[in-house]
């Protein structure tokens, strides 16, 4: 099971799920406000803090009986996936969180990266872009030159999140604190932590790894925050490795 | 030439490799920065920005143009030399250069697009917070006049099936009682005087049908009992219950194991008879000579609101799960098993045990839930509210 992060929807997973078909039942979602989901779903009281989307999981595994769920969860959804994993640890088997971060703010001996202003910066940075993107969302035919096979739609879905949902995702987001949860845990996971990445720097993947039981830390050659788009290939590679070990 | 009119174009012109490296950048894009542009290919393209515009990046804009190719009309900011932040307007569009493929970026500085957007989103947000108000007053209203029906409507059904229940279950506990009592006293001396299989069997049943009044005897009193809420140790409500079992049963026939259980604001006579019969069930339906029993508690947000739709009030709540390993229930059954008098075994029991844990769970606000596996495990999972 695939889980998008924060500004994205399920398309981000492209590069890796085809290597995964044959042997997995491979489940892909938008969260209710993002890609193509039904935006009348969307709740604001609900979605208000990652336990709405840890619902969003839930009701997913619950409506497909989905049992021995590998979940993988990219940047805020490790965080959504271990609020699911704690809540139904008997239909999980392990959790691979891509650039995961336990608390985006810094807080007394604790360094997550940000501060408050930088937040409300970010806010303000999204809603600047809602307004040029009016007519950028607009369907039109994409023309694409090194990667042909990705289609038109693409435009369409592509970050066409409602802007008053972003914004709520965003503060659900970065003003989440989940380092008293860590501990809950009972599933295996794995954290994929990029070099180089601002979003989740490398003392917040060492926080997680010290305080999540049966914890695997792979420290990636990839930068920035998004491996899975920018070195498919390694991601793909530890995700398998990993996989196989515990297999 | 090309390279001249490049570096001294209105607009500020940089590329980037993949994994973030700046291979390119113009004269007018150095100037702004007051830096070298030797100084800056190299550099991580993130250096430029500002901190928002970084998570940003991370987050939408490279997605987006990883995917899709291009990006038009985006609004950044770029981090200045003396560390102003300079709003730019930029297009980006990969682009396959040499042997590799680059992110290719051109923009412009917007200060006055900045002051006229400030002042639209000021009027936007406004205007959205009014409306917002407003609909969510109108909605509330309406929601509430409704509620207010239904509500009226179900507490008239619930008063009215309320004292049913209670003249019912009083003819049944106490009228039967006597009578079942004065049946068991002859039976037992006619038993003395004429021993016969018939008369033990007869012995047996009527034995039996106490044990169904003694159930729901204690149904009834979890109805009518007025809640009396403490701050409740687990630990201590397990000891008690396990004593209580261990009183009527052979203490070998049971291990339970527990550590570190969490105290909750609940009542605990109610929770000790909760223990007492999934522990109890655990004896009766263990698989083998002795049945083992883990108790393990963990604190978890969960929505408050259990009947009203689409309402949600994350509080915390304890997740209490007590497994055993003995023969189980086909997992189908797992909502009848907190049915009163619904037996899935006939071996033991009166099929009241469950039906009071859910009723338990009830008079806390909390809510019971069963998994099982046949001759694999019985797995109780209670949840309930740490404070009420």
């Amino acid at each position: 099971m695939f889980a998008h992060g924060f500004g994205c929807d399920q398309n981000m997973w492209r590069y890796l799920t085809p290597d995964f078909e044959e042997n997995y039942k491979v489940i892909l979602f938008d969260y209710v406000g993002a890609g193509k989901s039904d935006k009348s779903a969307y709740i604001p009281e609900r979605y208000s803090s990652l336990h709405g989307y840890a619902q969003d999981v839930l009701d997913i595994i619950e409506a497909m009986s989905l049992r021995d769920v590998v979940f993988v969860g990219h940047s805020v959804s490790s965080m959504i996936g271990l609020l699911a994993a704690i809540e139904k640890p008997e239909n999980f088997k392990s959790l691979i969180m891509v650039g995961p971060s336990a608390c985006y703010i810094n807080k007394e001996d604790y360094i997550g990266g940000f501060d408050h202003k930088d937040i409300d910066g970010l806010l303000e940075t999204m809603e600047k872009n809602y307004i040029g993107w009016a007519n950028f969302l607009a369907p039109q035919i994409m023309k694409n030159d090194d990667r042909p096979e990705l289609a038109g739609e693409l435009t369409e879905s592509f970050c066409s999140t409602d802007p008053k949902i972003a914004s709520d995702f965003a503060r659900a987001t970065f003003l989440s604190d989940n380092r008293e949860d860590l501990h809950k845990l009972r599933t295996p996971s794995l954290l994929l932590q990029c070099s180089d990445d601002l979003i989740a720097p490398l003392a917040v993947g060492n926080y997680l790894h010290k305080h999540l039981p049966g914890s695997t830390l792979r420290v990636m050659k990839a930068k920035g925050h998004c491996p899975h788009m920018s070195e498919p290939q390694e991601t793909l590679q530890l995700i398998k490795e990993y996989l196989l070990l515990r297999a | 030439m090309t390279r001249h009119l490049l570096d001294s174009a209105p607009c500020g012109y940089f590329a980037f490799s993949d994994d973030g490296i700046i291979k390119y950048v113009n004269q007018t894009l150095a100037d702004l920065l007051k830096r070298d542009t030797n100084e800056l290919i190299g550099n991580n393209v993130e250096s430029i920005f500002t901190l928002a515009t970084r998570i940003f990046f991370q987050t939408h804009f490279f997605p987006l143009i990883k995917l899709q190719g291009f990006a038009e009309e985006i609004f950044i900011s770029i981090l200045g030399s003396d560390g102003q932040h300079l709003p730019v307007l930029l297009n980006a569009r990969r682009v396959n250069f040499i042997d590799q493929t680059l992110t290719s970026c051109a923009f412009i500085v917007v200060p006055n697009r900045k002051k006229f957007e400030d002042e639209l989103l000021l009027a936007k947000r406004l205007a959205e917070k009014a409306l917002a108000e407003n609909t969510a007053l109108m909605q509330a209203k309406a929601d509430l006049g409704l509620q207010a029906e239904q509500l009226d409507r179900q507490m008239q059904n619930v008063s009215r099936q309320n004292n049913e229940l209670k003249q019912f279950s009083h003819v049944i506990t106490h009228s039967l009682k006597e009578p079942l009592r004065k049946i068991l006293l002859f039976t037992g001396k006619l038993n003395d005087e004429v021993s016969s299989p018939t008369m033990s069997k007869l012995l047996r049943s009527a034995d039996q049908m106490r044990a169904v009044i003694t159930g729901l005897q204690q149904y009834v009193w979890l109805n009518e009992k007025v809640n009396e809420f403490s701050q409740v140790d687990l630990n201590d409500i397990v000891v008690k219950a396990s004593a209580q079992l261990f009183d009527e049963i052979d203490p070998k026939l049971l291990s339970v194991s527990y550590q570190n259980l969490h105290t909750l604001e609940g009542d605990a006579d109610q929770l000790r008879l909760l223990f007492y019969h999934v522990l109890l069930n655990a004896v009766r339906f263990r698989k083998g000579d002795a049945s083992s029993v883990t108790i393990t508690s963990t604190v978890l947000k969960q929505n408050k609101f259990r009947s009203i739709e689409d309402r949600y009030k994350y509080e915390n709540y304890l997740r209490l799960v007590i497994e055993d390993n003995g023969i189980g229930f086909d997992p189908k059954y797992k909502e009848h098993v907190f049915e009163l008098f619904r037996k899935l075994d006939v071996t033991g029991g009166q099929g009241v045990g469950l039906a009071l844990c859910r009723k338990i769970a009830d008079n806390h606000h909390g809510f019971a839930e069963a998994e099982s596996e046949i001759n694999m495990f019985t797995r109780i999972i209670v949840w309930l509210p740490l404070s009420q």
